[in-house]
C-alpha cells in the first residue's frame, strides 16, 4: 500500500470524527482555555483594567471555606444518588424482569418523573416538603403524630432531601438501564445456579451483580456526571442554603461570579477542573480493573 | 403425601412472596404518582383549598388558570423555540456521536483514536458553566447572541461526550466482519457506515436520542445566558420568569408547571413502551 | 450622496468590527485578555457609529421601531405601566423591551453579560451601580437634559466624581407591616421599641397567631429586620459609634470591622430568635408562603415595603406600616434609599435609541407609573406627585424627617454590596438554625467583606 492510499484511507475516518471533535474544541476546549488563562489575571467587575497577577488568585483559594463544602457536597450528592438508586433499583429491576403481571405498568410509572424537567421537579418538591402549613408531606407527618421535619431548612437534612428528590426523579432511568442489562444475562445462568442449589442471595451476588457490570458502569458514570454538575435542582429548592450547607461546585462557582471577581472565579473553576479530572481517572481506572477481573 | 404438603407450603410461600412483591411495587408507584397527582389537582384549586385539602379532587374543573398561564407564557412561541432547539440539537448529537463512536471503536487500537476518545471523555465530567465567560465571548464573537443556534451548538457540544461514549461501547457488539465484508464488496468507509452500521446502531441511537431530548429540553442555564430576548426564550424560562414574580396566588403557577412538563409527558405517555424498550436495548452492550 | 457614502462606511466598520471580534476570540493563545478587550472595544465603537451617524448626518429622527432592551428584577406587572408610558412617548420610533430576571440571579447574569461586552441597552442596578460605573460599563450621561429634573439625593448610587451615569427609578423604603385587626383582637398597642415588640409578640403568640412572618428559605426579611434595628441603635442614636453612618465608609474601605462594634446590638436582636419568634422552621418556608400567611390574616408582623402594598390592599386586610425596631422609639428610621437606577450600557449598539428611552424613563409619566405600582414610594423627579396612603401613618414622621437610610447603600463605595447582603442572608440562616453564634455570624460578615473589597 503506498502512502497516498494510506492517507486516502484515513480521510473518511477523520471526516467522520471531525464534527464532534471540532465542536468540542471550539465550544468546550477554547472557552476552557479562556478560563484557565483568566485565572492568572486580576479581573473584576468594578475595574476596566485586566492585569496579569500570576498565582495570586490561587493563593486565596485554600482559605475559601466554600470550596471544601461544595466539593464535599457534590461528591456526596453524586455518590449517594448512585448508591441509593442502585440499591433500590437493582432488586426492582430483577423483579420487573420476571414474568410478573402488570410489570409494564410499573415500569411506565417508575420512569415517569424522568421526563419532567428538573426545575419543575425542584419547585414541586419545594412546595410538597415546605415546613409551612401548606407543606403536604409535613401535614401527613404531623397528622401521624410526629414532629415536622424541616426538609430544606435544616442544614443537617437539606442535602439528603435534595438527594432523595434526585433519586425520586432519576431512579426510573437507572432501573431501565439495569433491566436492559438483565435481559442480556442468559436464563441458562440462572437455571444453572438454581440447580447448583444457590440461594437467592448467592444468585444475586455472584451472578446478577457481575452480570450487571456494564449497567453499573453506565449508571455510575451518568450519576457522577450529573452529580458533579448538579445545579438546577439546588437552585430550585435551597439555592445553597441554609447558611451555605447545600452549596455545590456549580452553585458556589455561580456565587463567585456574582461577587464580580472573574479572575478569582476562574481560578476557582480551574481547581474544579482538576477535581473533575481526578474523579474521572479514578472512575475509569477502577472500571477497567473491575472489567479485567471479571474477564478472567 | 409429603410431597403434596410441600407443594402446598411452597404454593403458600410463593403466594406470600408474590403479594409482598406487589405491595412493595405499589408503595413505590404511589410515591412516584402522588407528587404528580398533587401537581395536577392543585392547578384547579385556590391556595386556601390546596392548603386544607391537598389530596382532595378539585371541586370543579376550571381551566381558566390554564388559559391564563398559556397566554402569559406566550406558549406557542416558547414551545416552538424549545422544540426547534431540541430537534436540531438531538439530530446533531445523534449524527455526530454515531459517526465518531463508530470510528473511535474501529480505531481504538490506534494512538490517535485513543487520544481523541480521551479528549472527549475529559469533557464529560466538567460542567461547561465554569467557562461561561469564555463561552460568552465566543458566542458573541460569532454573532450568535439571542440566536437559537447559540443554545443548539452549546447543547450539542456538552452532550456529545457521553453520547460518543455510549455509541462507542455499543459498536463493540457490532462485528468487525461486517465492515470487512462491505469493504470486499467495494463500499467505502462512509457508505459502509450509512448503509450497514448506522441501521444496526438503532437501539443505542434510541437511547442517545431519548436521553438527550430530556437533557436539551430541560436545559435551563444555556437559554438563561444566551437567549435574553423574550422572543427567543424557551418554556423553562417562561416558567422561571413567572415563578420568580408570583407572590399572592401561589396555585397560579401550577398550571404553568404542568404546561411546562406537558409536551414531554404526553409524548412519553404515548410512546412509553418504545422509550423504555429503546433505552433498555441500547444502553448497555450485550 | 453623503448618506450613501456614510452607509458604506458603516458597513465597512461593521465588517471590520465583526472580524476583529472573531479574531480576538479565535486567536486566544496570543493576546492577553486586556488586549483582546481593547480590540473588541474598538469593534464596538465602530458598530455604535452605525447607529449614530444616520441621525447626525440627516438630522432626521432615526429608529424605525428598533428594539431597546432593558433588564431588571422588578416584576413585569409592576413595570408594565412604566414600559407602556415609555413606549407611548417613543411613539414607535423605538420600542422598549423589558426582561425580568429574578433578583437571586440578576447580579450573576448582568455581570457576566457586561464582562463579555454584552448586556441590555439600558442597565438597571441598585447598590452595585457604582461598581458598573468603575468598570466602565456605563455611559457618562451628564450632558442629558433629563438629569436636571431630579433632586440630587436621587443620584446617590448613580453618580461618581461629579459625573452622572444614571437616573433613579424611585425611592424605596422598608419598615414592618402590621395587621391592625390582630393587634386589636389581642389588645396590643403598636410597639415602638424592641422590648415592646417582644412583649407584643408574646401576647399575639399566646392568642394563637403567628407573631412575625419570615420566609427565610429565600427571603431577605430577617436581614432587613436586623439591619433596620442596627440603623436605629448602632448607626443612629448611638454615642458609642462616633462615626455614625460614616462607619460604613470606613468599613467598606477595610479600616474598621463589624467585630467588636455591632456585637452587643446583634446580641439584643437575637432575643427574637431566643424567644421563639424567629424559628428554624422558617428556614424551610419561602418568602412567598410567609407573605401569603400575612395576607391571609394569620400573621401580625411582616417586614416589607411599598411594593407589597397593592396585594395587601387587594386582600382587604386592615394593615399599616411601622418603622424598624429600636431601643427607645425616638428618632426612628426606616431602611431605604434610591431604588434601581437606570443607565446606558457603554457597549450599546444603539446609543441614540438608548438615550431616547432613558429620557422617557425619566419622564413624569414613567416615574409616576412606577409609584403607582409602589404606593407610598418616593420620587426624586420634579413634578411627580407621591401620595402616601393612610396605612403609612406610623412611618410618616420618619419619612418626612428624611430618616431613611440603609447600610448596604453605603458599603457600595468600596465593595459589591449586594454580595455582602447575600452573605448576610445566608449566614443569618445559620444564626437561626443554631449552627452559628452571634459572634460567628459577625465574623462571617467580616470575612466576606475582606474577600470582596475593591483594591
Amino acid at each position: 500500500m503506498n502512502r497516498n492510499q494510506k492517507i486516502k484511507n484515513t480521510v473518511p475516518y477523520i471526516a467522520m470524527t471531525a464534527p464532534a471533535v471540532l465542536l468540542f474544541l471550539i465550544f468546550f476546549v477554547i472557552p476552557l482555555f479562556f478560563t484557565i488563562r483568566y485565572s492568572f489575571y486580576n479581573w473584576t467587575n468594578y475595574s476596566p483594567d485586566i492585569t496579569f497577577s500570576g498565582l495570586s488568585n490561587y493563593v486565596k483559594i485554600p482559605e475559601d471555606k466554600m470550596l471544601k463544602t461544595s466539593i464535599k457536597n457534590s461528591l456526596l450528592f453524586a455518590t449517594a444518588t448512585v448508591v441509593i438508586q442502585s440499591v433500590i433499583t437493582m432488586p426492582i429491576a430483577v423483579v420487573l424482569n420476571s414474568k410478573l403481571r402488570g410489570r409494564n405498568i410499573f415500569r411506565a410509572i417508575f420512569f415517569m418523573p424522568v421526563v419532567m424537567s428538573t426545575l419543575v421537579v425542584g419547585y414541586l418538591w419545594k412546595y410538597l416538603l415546605s415546613s409551612s402549613d401548606y407543606g403536604f408531606v409535613n401535614q401527613i407527618i404531623t397528622g401521624l403524630g410526629f414532629e415536622k421535619i424541616n426538609f430544606f431548612g435544616n442544614g443537617n437534612v437539606a442535602m439528603w432531601t435534595i438527594i432523595l428528590v434526585e433519586v425520586w426523579q432519576w431512579f426510573g432511568w437507572a432501573m431501565v438501564i439495569y433491566l436492559g442489562n438483565l435481559q442480556n444475562i442468559s436464563g441458562d445462568l440462572f437455571e444453572a445456579a438454581s440447580v447448583d442449589g444457590a440461594n437467592a442471595w448467592d444468585r444475586f451476588w455472584h451472578i446478577i451483580v457481575p452480570g450487571l457490570a456494564p449497567a453499573i458502569k453506565i449508571n455510575v458514570v451518568t450519576g457522577m456526571i450529573n452529580g458533579l454538575k448538579v445545579f438546577d435542582i439546588i437552585v430550585a429548592t435551597t439555592n445553597g442554603g441554609p447558611a451555605h450547607r447545600t452549596e455545590t461546585i456549580l452553585t458556589s462557582m455561580y456565587s463567585k461570579f456574582s461577587d464580580g471577581n472573574f479572575g478569582y472565579a476562574s481560578a476557582y473553576g480551574t481547581v474544579f477542573l482538576v477535581v473533575a479530572m481526578i474523579v474521572a481517572c479514578i472512575l475509569l481506572g477502577g472500571f477497567k480493573k473491575w472489567e479485567e477481573r471479571l474477564g478472567q | 403425601m409429603g410431597g403434596a404438603v410441600r407443594t402446598m407450603r411452597d404454593n403458600k410461600k410463593k403466594k406470600f412472596t408474590l403479594a409482598a412483591t406487589y405491595i412493595f411495587l405499589t408503595v413505590i408507584a404511589v410515591a412516584m404518582l402522588i407528587p404528580i397527582y398533587y401537581l395536577l389537582v392543585t392547578t384547579f384549586k385556590t391556595p386556601e383549598h390546596a392548603a386544607v385539602a391537598p389530596m382532595a379532587l378539585p371541586s370543579s374543573l376550571d381551566f381558566s388558570g390554564y388559559i391564563k398561564a398559556f397566554e402569559e407564557m406566550e406558549y406557542p412561541r416558547a414551545f416552538r423555540n424549545t422544540f426547534l432547539i431540541t430537534l436540531i440539537s438531538v439530530t446533531g448529537i445523534v449524527l455526530f456521536s454515531s459517526m465518531a463512536g463508530y470510528v473511535l471503536n474501529r480505531k481504538s487500537d490506534k494512538k490517535a483514536g485513543q487520544l481523541v476518545f480521551l479528549l472527549l471523555l475529559s469533557g464529560m465530567m466538567f460542567p461547561y458553566q465554569m467557562s461561561i465567560l469564555g463561552l460568552y465571548k465566543l458566542i458573541r464573537g460569532l454573532n450568535l447572541m439571542n440566536s437559537l443556534w447559540s443554545v443548539i451548538l452549546v447543547d450539542i457540544t456538552i452532550n456529545l461526550p457521553f453520547a460518543v461514549f455510549l455509541m462507542r461501547s455499543y459498536m463493540a457488539t457490532v462485528p468487525m466482519e461486517l465492515d470487512e465484508a462491505a469493504k470486499i464488496d467495494g463500499a467505502g468507509v462512509f457508505r459502509t457506515f450509512t448503509t450497514i452500521i448506522f441501521p444496526l446502531m438503532k437501539p443505542t441511537i434510541a437511547t442517545v436520542a431519548i436521553l438527550n431530548t430530556l437533557n436539551v429540553w430541560n436545559d435551563f442555564m444555556g437559554p438563561l445566558y444566551f437567549l435574553q430576548s423574550r422572543k427567543k426564550d424557551v418554556i423553562l424560562q417562561e416558567i422561571y420568569r413567572n415563578i420568580g414574580q408570583f407572590s399572592t396566588d401561589w396555585t397560579g403557577i401550577f398550571p404553568m408547571m404542568v404546561l411546562g412538563i406537558m409536551p414531554l409527558m404526553i409524548f412519553y405517555l404515548f410512546m412509553q413502551k418504545y422509550i423504555i424498550s429503546g433505552v433498555m436495548a441500547g444502553s448497555v452492550k450485550g | 450622496m453623503m448618506k450613501k457614502k456614510l452607509a458604506w462606511l458603516c458597513i465597512g466598520c461593521m465588517a471590520v468590527s465583526v472580524l476583529a471580534g472573531c479574531g480576538g476570540n479565535a486567536d486566544a493563545g496570543n493576546d492577553t485578555p486586556a488586549q483582546q478587550e481593547a480590540s473588541e472595544e474598538a469593534g464596538e465603537e465602530a458598530v455604535e457609529g452605525e447607529a449614530d451617524s444616520p441621525a447626525e448626518g440627516s438630522g432626521e429622527a432615526a429608529g424605525n421601531g428598533e428594539t431597546i432592551s432593558m433588564m431588571c428584577w422588578y416584576d413585569e406587572d409592576d413595570m408594565e405601566g412604566v414600559v407602556n408610558a415609555v413606549n407611548e412617548q417613543l411613539n414607535g420610533e423605538y420600542v422598549l423591551e423589558y426582561t425580568y430576571v429574578a433578583l437571586s440571579d440578576y447580579n450573576n447574569v448582568l455581570s457576566t453579560q457586561l464582562a463579555a461586552g454584552e448586556g441590555p441597552d439600558i442597565v438597571a442596578d441598585e447598590t452595585d451601580f457604582l461598581a458598573r460605573i468603575k468598570a466602565g460599563n456605563l455611559m457618562d450621561i451628564s450632558d442629558m437634559d433629563i438629569i436636571s429634573e431630579f433632586s440630587e439625593d436621587g443620584f446617590a448610587l448613580c453618580s461618581e466624581g461629579g459625573k452622572y451615569y444614571g437616573i433613579p427609578s424611585y425611592g424605596w423604603f422598608a419598615g414592618i407591616w402590621y395587621n391592625q385587626d390582630i393587634l386589636d383582637e389581642c389588645n396590643v398597642t403598636l410597639p415602638k421599641t424592641l422590648e415592646e415588640f417582644i412583649e407584643a409578640c408574646r401576647t399575639i403568640q399566646a392568642a394563637g397567631y403567628e407573631p412575625v412572618g419570615f420566609g427565610l428559605a429565600d427571603g431577605d426579611t430577617a436581614h432587613a429586620n436586623l439591619f433596620g434595628y442596627l440603623e436605629n441603635v448602632f448607626y443612629h442614636n448611638n454615642d458609642k459609634n462616633a462615626d455614625g453612618i460614616g462607619f460604613d465608609e470606613k468599613f467598606a474601605r477595610g479600616e474598621v470591622s463589624f467585630e467588636g462594634n455591632i456585637n452587643e446590638h446583634v446580641e439584643k436582636w437575637y432575643r427574637l430568635i431566643e424567644e421563639g419568634f424567629i424559628t428554624s422552621e422558617m428556614l424551610g418556608i419561602s418568602n412567598e408562603e410567609a407573605l401569603n400567611n400575612f395576607i391571609a390574616g394569620r400573621t401580625a408582623f411582616f417586614n416589607g415595603g411599598p411594593w407589597q402594598y397593592t396585594s395587601f390592599a387587594d386582600a382587604g386586610i386592615h394593615f399599616g406600616m411601622m418603622p424598624q425596631l429600636s431601643d427607645t422609639g425616638e428618632n426612628v428610621y426606616v431602611i431605604g434609599g434610591a431604588a434601581a437606577s437606570y443607565g446606558i450600557n457603554a457597549n450599546t449598539k444603539n446609543e441614540a435609541g438608548a438615550k431616547a428611552v432613558l429620557s422617557a424613563l425619566g419622564s413624569v409619566e414613567a416615574q409616576q407609573a412606577m409609584l403607582e405600582s409602589n404606593p407610598g414610594g418616593m420620587s426624586y423627579r420634579n413634578g411627580v406627585i407621591a401620595n402616601m396612603p393612610e396605612e403609612y401613618e406610623s412611618v410618616r414622621d420618619a419619612i418626612d424627617n428624611g430618616n431613611i437610610s440603609y447600610a448596604a447603600n453605603r458599603w457600595s463605595v468600596d465593595m459589591p454590596a449586594a454580595s455582602l447582603v447575600d452573605e448576610s442572608i445566608s449566614q443569618i440562616q445559620g444564626l437561626i438554625s443554631g449552627d452559628l453564634t452571634v459572634d460567628e455570624y459577625i465574623a462571617a460578615l467580616d470575612a466576606k467583606a475582606d474577600s470582596i473589597r475593591y483594591e
